[in-house]
């Protein structure tokens, strides 16, 4: 059971200051015009809270894109234990706190993602809620309201944040400012359920989720595939953008005394060209179209075995970075099942139903 | 979650090997005899693979060819790529890694009561050895046993003294083909002009088989379509599949196709259960 | 360890038509090869060199002259691993892609007039004259890869080198995408990484000089390009200026082709 606590606005600084006595303390801060990004502050006075989508996600503290996970010298061979570091994350979303719970399943799965695994125990995050923009989709995917994935939940009532504290380790990160923390009122709990019922009004974007899976099942051979994988560059920016991405390389390094060398995991995307060719250089998907299309299956209907959830929480990032315009999730979905209607319709009319597609 | 989590080990780390052996095969085709310290791999089960590490040089995952094993296994590898070119350089006595062994094999005791019908294509043989190898030394669990081998040209041949011994055998058939027959006929391995699909064609498959494949990709489709002409149910056939499984252990993504896991939901995947994915385009 | 008896191996390093770029680079890390290999032959770095076989020739610069083919074809006679380092050794650069664009004659006697007695070719890549081993682009080249690729090559193993887009190098250093937020005509989805996204890291759009990525996609590039209003051949030189060769663009030249 979560516990319940009131924290006004003034007080933040004090709260600020004990969570970034525990470690170092990341939050996101502007980098440019329309980006921001997760990195470590000193002053309460650099998070942006405007921020809705980091460039890249809370992924990269947990599995960071390039870590070397063995190395040899001579004979022998040794793990290179990760080096631990007690880490805050404050300003998490609810849709990244779904793509952290997405993360822990694939890496949680036997045999267990060790590496992972310590980071994320090494970790304290604090959820803050958030209003969507209109790129925004988590309510059609299902992760709008964060359920699990961090210790403490932040809701802001205006001049007032309403506090969940979910776990131990966040009830025991409070222990030293307890005092700027009162108990919950009629009014803090009206304004709470307030807060969500605006926010889950105020989605613009989005599509209607039920029978996804079977869309794009049943729209694996749909023309519309082709039109995007014309236009992609195969550049992956989708990939690391990903809250849930997770594929990796693993690649040798070795040393010039030729005797050691280390072992090395780097983030690796579908989207690029090598990914599914194996030795002869045969190609499982040669093409941009192929690779794109795996890709949004893997978000979109997701796993036939073992675990069967989607992979996208619904954030938006991958629509804001690519630089083709063809990962407007949302669009392609509406396009799909907009598609499917027309051409039943279509059995009468005469296949007008090309032109329900760009 | 685990309290011990930092004296545990994380799963990419690989195991010692010694290279005891390594017997030339055919051209750019070595059988390599490894063995791993004490209680290095668990045993392997036919159809498995193992992550095999040349140290600065990377991983390649490759089927185990034995289907006995102790702290020796065998692997058969074909010079193909970066980390196999310095496999091919190393000697008895280096020492490589190893991980695994990795993915579903074929069903040994599901298939038991059985007759079985083996079919391979070029370096496909390898993972079926072990499959021939394990029904050999449980001879009496399966009934009749099929063996057939496909390959380019006759001089790919693999394990040519193991086919002689197996020629003798009264207690399998073995078809042995080659598109071409190149080089001196090199008994007693009787090896026909023809392809793997004229073989299965020629093969006595009536009664309650089962069968297991393993070749390149584009020998799947033909095969199935051969086989339905033999009247083998989908349910009964047993396909190893080839993708470039990097980490063996469904965390790296490189092995999906569509939304399965090679590494973990196969190598070996029933035919029924493919017909479920997409990206299966070689058994269409 | 090395046994001192066993000698070290030989390594040369030579330039052809080139910035020198690369020389400098492994000059620069000189230091910490020596250990390992005899340095038999680098003229930009010593004075005392020698012409006998070598295990591996370091070679830069493009074949643009007659005696740079000539040099080649020596080094090649000689080496047991030929090495193209940088750009111009692996695509052509510049002065390759310029000679796509303009026939050389025109362009010497631009330059040094009608009675110039300058020999030249057409700038090409080492691959286009002798069979190159290993080709590790960059401009000029990355000092990690160059190591690791090296230690490699020592222990005479294809090295591994990768040819995945500058845009993943630029979206792990989390920098705005210079393509989206400032529509600069930025070629990071088709230019090969190892610079660290140097120039989209300043917010300059990348201009490709590490030549082309894996498979690149070079005409969803041109249309995504002309679509920000980016005038079609220009986009079509901007793509070709470094060196990237003709059949890169094979689809998209037949597509305009068609429409022309």
């Amino acid at each position: 059971m979560s516990q319940s606590l009131l924290l006004k606005k003034t007080d933040f600084s004090i709260f600020f200051q004990t969570l970034k006595s525990l470690g170092k303390f990341f939050a996101p801060v502007r980098v440019s015009e329309q980006s921001f990004s997760f990195k470590e502050i000193e002053t309460e006075a650099q998070i942006a809270w405007e921020a809705l989508r980091t460039i890249l996600p809370p992924k990269k503290f947990f599995y960071p894109p390039s870590e070397t996970l063995v190395e040899y010298s001579g004979n022998e061979i040794r793990e290179v234990k990760p080096e631990m570091n007690f880490q805050v994350l404050f300003g998490v979303h609810p849709c990244d706190l779904a793509g952290l719970g997405i993360m822990d399943t694939i890496f949680e799965a036997g045999p267990a993602d060790t590496h992972y695994l310590q980071r994320r125990k090494e970790s304290l995050i604090i959820g803050l809620s958030c209003m969507p923009d209109k790129y925004c989709f988590c309510k059609s995917m299902g992760t709008s309201c964060a359920t699990k994935g961090y210790d403490i939940f932040l809701t802001d009532l205006g001049d007032a944040f309403f506090v969940q504290v979910e776990t131990p380790r966040g009830i025991e990160s409070l222990e030293n400012c307890r005092q700027i923390f009162t108990s919950v009122s009629e009014t803090d709990k009206d304004n709470y359920k307030d807060y969500w019922e605006r926010r889950d009004k105020a989605f613009t974007n989005g599509f209607e989720p039920d029978n996804l899976r079977a869309t794009m099942d049943m729209e694996w051979n749909n023309e519309i595939w082709d039109e995007l994988g014309k236009r992609c560059l195969s550049c992956g920016n989708c990939t690391p953008v990903c809250p849930t991405c997770y594929c990796f390389d693993l690649v040798d390094i070795a040393s010039l005394n030729g005797d050691s060398g280390s072992r090395v995991r780097e983030w690796d995307s579908c989207q690029f060209v090598g990914f599914a060719q194996v030795a002869g250089d045969y190609n499982f998907r040669p093409t941009p179209v192929d690779r794109l299309k795996f890709w949004y299956r893997h978000k979109l209907h997701g796993f036939d075995d073992p675990y069967g959830f989607k992979t996208c929480v619904g954030c938006g990032r991958c629509t804001v970075s690519c630089p083709a315009g063809i990962d407007d999730l949302v669009d392609v979905v509406k396009k799909l099942q907009g598609q499917r209607e027309s051409r039943n319709d279509s059995s009468e009319a005469g296949g007008e139903n090309e032109s329900q597609i760009k | 979650m685990n309290h011990k989590l930092n004296e545990q080990t994380t799963p990419f780390m690989p195991t010692r090997g010694v290279i005891r052996s390594i017997i030339p095969m055919a051209a750019d085709n070595m059988l390599f005899q490894i063995t791993v310290n004490g209680s290095g791999l668990p045993n392997c089960l036919p159809g498995q693979f193992v992550q095999l590490w040349v140290p600065g040089v990377g991983e390649s995952p490759i089927s185990v060819c034995s289907g006995h094993v102790g702290s020796t296994l065998e692997l058969m590898v074909r010079k193909v790529g970066r980390v196999t070119s310095a496999l091919f350089q190393m000697q008895e006595g280096d020492w490589v890694g190893l991980r695994g062994p990795y993915g579903h094999g074929f069903p040994m005791n599901s298939l038991e009561g059985k007759d079985i019908c083996l079919i391979a294509g070029g370096l496909g043989v390898a993972p079926i050895r072990s499959v021939w190898q394990y029904i050999l030394d449980h001879r009496e669990k399966y009934g009749r046993v099929v063996l057939i081998y496909g390959m380019r040209h006759s001089v790919d041949l693999l394990f040519r003294q193991e086919f002689a011994l197996l020629h003798r055998r009264r207690d399998m058939d073995v078809f042995i083909a080659a598109e071409e027959l190149l080089g001196p006929a090199l008994p007693p391995v009787s090896v026909q002009l023809g392809r793997v699909t004229d073989m299965i064609n020629l093969a006595d498959l009536e009664g309650n088989f089962e069968v297991a494949v393993c070749g390149p990709p584009v020998m799947y489709k033909y095969v199935v379509a051969e086989l339905k002409k033999k009247n083998i149910p989908e349910s009964k056939i047993w396909l190893s599949l080839e993708r470039h499984m990097k980490c063996g252990i469904g965390k790296c993504g490189h092995c999906f196709i569509g939304g399965a896991l090679t590494c973990q939901a196969g190598p070996v995947f029933n035919l029924t259960d493919l017909r479920l994915l997409p990206e299966v385009i070689e058994c269409a | 360890m090395r046994k001192d008896a066993t000698p070290l191996p030989c390594i040369a390093v030579e330039s052809l038509t080139g910035c020198a770029g690369e020389l400098l680079v492994i000059l620069e890390n000189l230091d910490k090869l020596l250990p390992f290999v005899r340095v038999s032959s680098f003229p930009f770095a010593q004075s005392k060199n020698d012409d006998g076989p070598v295990d591996i020739a370091f070679v830069e610069g493009s074949v643009s002259q007659p005696h740079d083919l000539e040099k080649l074809r020596n080094i090649r006679a000689k080496s047991r691993w030929l090495v193209a380092v940088g750009n111009c050794a692996v695509w052509g650069c510049v002065q390759g892609g310029a000679c796509a664009k303009c026939k050389v004659t025109d362009m010497l006697e631009a330059v040094y007039g009608k009675s110039s007695e300058i020999q030249v070719l057409e700038a090409k890549p080492l691959d286009a004259y002798v069979p190159v081993d290993v080709k590790l682009s960059g401009c000029p080249i990355n000092t990690t890869q160059f190591l690791s690729v090296t230690a490699s090559i020592l222990k005479d193993h294809l090295p591994y080198i990768t040819h995945k887009p500058v845009c993943l190098e630029c979206k792990l250093r989390e920098n705005a995408c210079i393509l989206i937020e400032k529509n600069l005509p930025c070629l990071g989805p088709v230019t090969a990484a190892g610079c660290g996204a140097l120039c989209p890291s300043m917010g300059a759009a990348c201009y490709g000089c590490w030549g082309p990525c894996q498979s690149p996609q070079m005409d969803a590039m041109a249309t995504i390009l002309t679509e920000k209003g980016y005038d079609a051949m220009e986009v079509i030189n901007r793509l070709k200026t470094f060196g990237a060769p003709d059949h890169l663009f094979e689809r998209m030249s037949s597509e305009t082709g068609r429409e022309a």
